[in-house]
């Protein structure tokens, strides 16, 4: 993927991860689960991908993606997010999360910590060669809620590439997400 | 060789091209015109899950609500009735993509969703393909031109059969405004202006605009 002034773009080009500063939990034993906020294949895969990933790189108990799906009812649901627009690039609006739905899921699930991501939109970029392959590129936003109270403590967005060969994520663009949200929550390995 | 007739004719077609300037095909068609149909419900749902596709339903929705004498369910409605909404549904696409057609292993999927939403008609759109095409211009500065496909299938209730397709494309390009706008500006007037284009032509094949 080129940037306008056509120097190509390098993967930490690309992420940008919680943007609230570094803050500490309130115990190591914290049990976040990570959610989809939307129906669609990407935001789900993101989903279990990021949470194999925090499970790895940080000191969080994270809910098994199989436990959030059994706790809430036809999981993934929809729930409005960050938002205003999402088509190639997303339009953040942070108002627009409905934070009641957020409250209403962790009800069901019970984690202290709830990570909803959003990936409501890929890129595809031209041209291929023999020696290079261009990845479609999947836009991410995310939001970081702390309960009880619900409040929002920390958010998120970026860059993920997802290889159509293998039909997944490069794991080391979310490793590389998981690795920072667990140093900027102060629970790294 | 007579060569005014083909510039002619390549002049006819530029210029339906700038006047037009957005794509082609079919807004919305019976797929049996001598089965006309009398719609007195409807709702409309997504059939894909990216943002355009919900926009899209969105803007469908609105506009068959505003327009039509129809009961229209809305999107909220539906999204609370269908807890797992938006649902991809599968396609067909024939004739090299010209037309596309609900899956027919997924009718049962809109059987169920259609006996929630009790509407006699469901309409199921897609908005596939989005391309972002910039020109930059060596004395500086680009235009970005969005382009986008539109296919749409109504089904009718109880006999669950696909009564009209909707298959065209549409494109929008940056204006010198593009500055002041939002993001997703030039994106979401392709897609509203997709809706009215659709419901333009439902409405003289259903005769049920508003008077």
């Amino acid at each position: 993927m080129a940037l306008p002034d056509g120097r190509r773009e390098s993967v930490p080009d690309r992420l940008r991860h919680l943007s609230t500063p570094p803050r500490t939990l309130r115990g190591q034993w914290e049990k976040p689960a990570v959610i989809a906020g939307l129906t669609n294949p990407s935001s789900l895969q993101a989903a279990q991908t990021f949470a194999d990933e925090v499970a790895k790189a940080s000191r969080f108990h994270v809910l098994p993606q199989k436990q959030v799906a059994q706790a809430i009812p036809n999981y993934p649901q929809l729930i409005k997010g960050p938002y205003a627009s999402a088509y190639f690039e997303i339009d953040e609006d942070y108002a627009k999360t409905d934070v009641g739905r957020v409250r209403e899921i962790q009800k069901q699930l019970g984690a202290d910590y709830l990570y909803i991501l959003w990936a409501p939109t890929s890129v595809q970029s031209g041209g291929k060669g023999l020696f290079f392959k261009n990845y479609p590129v999947v836009h991410v936003v995310a939001q970081f809620f702390e309960f009880p109270g619900g409040k929002e403590i920390g958010r998120g967005k970026y860059m993920i590439r997802f290889d159509d060969d293998r039909n997944e994520f490069v794991r080391d663009d979310l490793a590389a997400v998981a690795k920072e949200f667990a140093a900027k929550t102060s629970m790294p390995k | 060789m007579n060569n005014s007739l083909p510039h002619g004719a390549l002049a006819i077609v530029v210029f339906s091209v700038l006047l037009g300037g957005c794509g082609g095909g079919t807004f919305f068609a019976l797929k049996d015109p001598n089965n006309p149909i009398r719609p007195t419900s409807v709702s409309v749902i997504t059939g894909g899950s990216e943002d355009a596709d919900l926009r899209l339903a969105e803007y469908l929705t609105k506009e068959l609500k505003d327009r039509t004498t129809l009961q229209v369910v809305g999107q909220d409605e539906v999204s609370k009735a269908i807890p797992s909404y938006p649902i991809t549904v599968k396609t067909v696409e024939e004739k090299n993509g010209e037309v596309a057609w609900v899956d027919p292993s997924e009718k049962t999927k809109i059987e169920k969703i259609q006996a929630k939403l009790k509407t006699n008609y469901v309409f199921v759109i897609w908005s596939k393909r989005m391309v972002k095409h910039t020109v930059c211009s060596n004395r500086g500065g680009c235009t970005n031109t969005y382009s986008a496909d539109v296919y749409g299938n109504m089904l009718e209730y109880p006999s669950g059969k696909i009564v009209s397709h909707t298959a065209f494309n549409k494109s929008n390009s940056d204006s010198v405004l593009a500055l002041f706008r939002a993001k997703g500006y030039y994106v979401d007037q392709l897609l509203k202006n997709s809706a009215e284009g659709i419901v333009d032509e439902f409405i003289k094949v259903t005769n049920t605009g508003k008077r």
